[in-house]
């Protein structure tokens, strides 16, 4: 008897070969990637809470922020500031800079 | 019906279709690359940044160690004193920026110049590195020393910066 069309090999593999075609590309489309965005803009403001923060003599907590990051943070990233006091107390000893860290998480 | 044609369309569609997974993937892929890229440029500017602040201190704190106690004579300092703390700044702080030879533009009157390129770099992958982001950088300040009572009495230091006026150092020592 001849085969019909559905029963012959190679639609099969044709069609699964558009099946699984199909699931990954509603799967590309469909996976989360805010998660990423997000973390990409906290990224960048706190980078610019830093330096703003620095130049205004602002602590982290005065910019809504703090000096690390959360333990319940999921991710987070600090913006890392070094400051220089020149008024050391011993004449002749070079100061030595201080960092300062605003961190955010999410 | 020719079983064939209908094998040949799906065999095609198939065909299309991972096509056009792989130009979805790599154009997010390239996205994320790019906007990764310019995060770090933004994130190199605001170190170098920092970097031109902490040396401008630096200076500062230099020029007032170059105070001879208890003469309270000021000595300008020379260009590899100059170095030798800005070296100490820069390894104690933002190791990937660095600094060109200084050069004193002026040190006369205890009005003191200086000019020097200050460049900073970051590796985005471990083998691609971004173009330096190198600026020249100038700073002048003025150096006041004078002792309350001749010969006896104690040091005042106060360095100046010429180019926002602000008095960034003011110590007294015995």
């Amino acid at each position: 008897m001849e085969k019909a069309f559905f029963f012959s090999i190679d639609a099969a593999i044709g069609i699964a070969a558009v099946f699984i075609a199909m699931s990954s590309m509603t799967f590309l489309y469909l996976q989360d990637s805010s998660g990423p965005k997000i973390f990409q803009s906290t990224d960048q403001n706190m980078s610019d809470s830093a330096i703003i923060g620095f130049y205004l003599d602002k602590s982290p907590a005065d910019m809504g922020l703090s000096n690390a990051i959360a333990s319940s943070a999921k991710q987070g990233f600090c913006g890392r500031i070094f400051n220089y006091n020149p008024n050391n107390a011993i004449a002749g000893m070079q100061s030595a800079p201080a960092d300062k860290n605003y961190c955010g998480g999410i | 019906m020719n079983k064939g044609i209908f094998s040949g369309l799906i065999a095609a569609t198939a065909i299309i279709l991972i096509g056009a997974i792989i130009l979805t993937t790599s154009a997010n892929v390239k996205n994320n690359g790019s906007e990764n890229f310019s995060e770090k440029i933004l994130e190199t500017k605001r170190e170098w940044n920092n970097a031109r602040y902490l040396l401008d201190k630096t200076l500062s704190d230099k020029l007032a160690d170059s105070v001879a106690l208890p003469a309270c004579t000021f000595t300008a300092p020379n260009q590899e004193q100059i170095e030798s703390y800005f070296s100490n700044t820069i390894d104690n702080s933002i190791k990937n920026c660095d600094f060109e030879p200084v050069q004193i533009t002026s040190s006369a009157q205890n009005n003191f110049a200086i000019s020097f390129n200050l460049g900073c770099s970051k590796k985005i992958s471990n083998d691609f590195e971004i173009k330096k982001f190198e600026k020249t950088v100038a700073f002048a300040k003025k150096a006041d020393v004078q002792k309350d009572v001749p010969a006896i009495g104690k040091c005042t230091i106060t360095i100046t910066d010429l180019q926002s006026n602000i008095v960034e150092v003011q110590k007294t020592l015995p």
